[in-house]
């Protein structure tokens, strides 16, 4: 693929989008029957417990940090043939441990405990929220004493 | 040169038609006919679109219809690197030849996926509570593990790259765990919001979603189908083409039916966790990207039939231990 097909290739996308976009918006302007206007969206902010923010921030940045061995092991990719103690293949190795490392490090990869594989499990999701909720609100007086 | 685009100019208003269609479905149906439908849900989509009052919302849309429709462009380019051979590499300067093209053009898929996805849902992240999943980047760790652990079957022509065994078997039969974690986070996004059941989307971005997701089983089927690194480098036979060319157009319908239905089922399950879809996305991508890691490196292994073996045992491990866990399957509590 040279540089000009993918430009060829790109400038057809945009001119398809701008096409395709303003063909819906001005070709099929709503005729009058369609005026009444749906309901607008409650306006509905997610409020996160000061833990479960930490906890994202942190994901994320393990994310990040698993994503460098993993373009690692791309790279790797071109010496598949290598002998096993070759110095490459153990780098990737490593790379490998280090990426299931921090996945279980950080607890991305636990289930929450819920009772499994027994016929309550749908019964136990439907408790599992009105408890996340109390626990939500008992927490928040505590936050504020301390603050 | 010509030739591809003019398939895609043909291609593009069935595509469209189809995402149309699909996008009225989330709403009440009050017209029978299929073209009434299609009519419908284009004046509710231009109603919408003349609604937008925000810019930024108004850009950001945009932005992720033309990452929609650059991976639509860029489609055929996947179908001809998956026959291509050997021989008929490209020797003058190029900015992707044809030793890396299926790795690398994945690659920006991949991101051009998440680029579009993110832009989308950060114009409704207000309306839909569990979107900021989808706003996180650990969300997005699964598809590219899939992606690591895929590619290392996909043919490169490197001195290095395995060569022994040779074998005209699939990349799904080759690492199906890794096609199947592919194929689970690439469309993650959209059966997590239409799995919501308080969700309140506007038809712009429920049309665009579709569009999205049918484009993305257009990227989905060649990789699905497409030869591996075992494949033997053997004359072009028009039979075989012609073949391939059917059993690809037989799979787009049958992932389509099985999205639809999966969209179906999650929406009638009550007690539904985004979070566990997820994880479970992600237990099968590490394991997917392990079993290439140790097959091609650790054992060297060339033979096509062991490789099979590994995943497919891999696979039983995956679904034995860790789907009981998610309590996928208990449709005892569908919600009429």
């Amino acid at each position: 693929m040279d540089w000009f097909f993918f430009l060829k290739y790109f400038l057809f996308a945009v001119g398809c989008t701008l096409a395709v976009w303003f063909t819906i918006k001005i070709g099929f302007r709503s005729s009058p029957d369609m005026e009444e206007v749906p309901p607008e969206p409650t306006v509905r902010v997610d409020k996160f417990s000061r833990t479960e923010t930490e906890r994202q921030l942190y994901w994320n940045f393990t994310a990040v940090l698993i994503v460098v061995p993993a373009l690692l092991l791309v790279l790797g990719i071109t010496m598949q043939t290598a002998a096993w103690n070759h110095p490459v293949t153990m780098t990737l190795a490593g790379g490998m441990l280090l990426i299931w490392g921090m996945a279980f490090w950080t607890g991305m990869l636990s289930f929450r405990e819920q009772a499994s594989g027994s016929p309550l499990s749908g019964f136990a999701a439907h408790c599992e929220s009105p408890a996340t909720d109390e626990s939500v609100i008992t927490r928040t007086p505590e936050f504020e004493e301390r603050s | 040169m010509a030739v591809p685009l003019l398939i895609l100019v043909l291609l593009l208003p069935g595509i469209l038609i189809l995402s149309f269609r699909l996008a009225e479905t989330a709403y009440p149906l009050t017209e029978t006919g299929f073209k009434a439908q299609v009519i419908c849900s284009v004046r509710r989509i231009s109603h919408a679109q003349n609604r937008l009052r925000n810019r930024s919302e108004r850009c950001l849309l945009l932005f992720s219809l033309l990452c929609s429709l650059l991976t639509f462009s860029l489609v055929p380019l996947i179908y001809t690197h998956s026959s291509m051979h050997t021989d008929e590499a490209a020797t003058e300067a190029a900015l992707m030849t044809s030793r890396f093209g299926p790795l690398l053009l994945l690659g920006l898929f991949t991101l051009l996926q998440i680029a579009g996805e993110v832009s989308l849902a950060v114009t409704e992240r207000r309306r839909i509570p569990s979107i900021s999943l989808i706003l996180n980047g650990y969300f997005w760790l699964p598809l590219l593990l899939a992606w690591a652990a895929v590619i290392a079957y996909v043919p490169i022509y490197s001195s290095h790259a395995a060569q022994g065994g040779h074998t005209s078997l699939w990349l799904s039969v080759l690492q199906p765990a890794g096609t199947l974690g592919f194929f689970l986070a690439w469309t993650g996004p959209y059966l997590l919001i239409n799995a919501c059941p308080d969700r309140r989307v506007s038809p712009v971005q429920n049309w665009i979603r579709e569009l999205r997701m049918l484009i993305g089983l257009l990227v989905l089927v060649p990789l699905i189908i497409s030869r591996s690194c075992f494949f033997p480098l053997i004359e072009k036979s028009a039979g075989l083409e012609i073949g391939r060319m059917t059993i690809q157009v037989v799979t787009i319908l049958v992932l389509l039916v099985i999205i639809l239905r999966l969209k179906v089922f999650l929406q009638k399950r009550s007690g539904f966790d985004p979070e566990r879809l997820w994880k479970l996305t992600l237990w099968l991508a590490l394991i997917s990207l392990t079993a290439s890691f140790v097959a091609f490196h650790v054992l060297g292994m060339s033979d096509p039939l062991m490789h099979v073996l590994l995943n497919f045992s891999l696979l039983a491990m995956w679904a034995g231990f860790l789907l009981p866990k998610a309590s996928l399957p208990s449709t005892t509590t569908v919600k009429n």
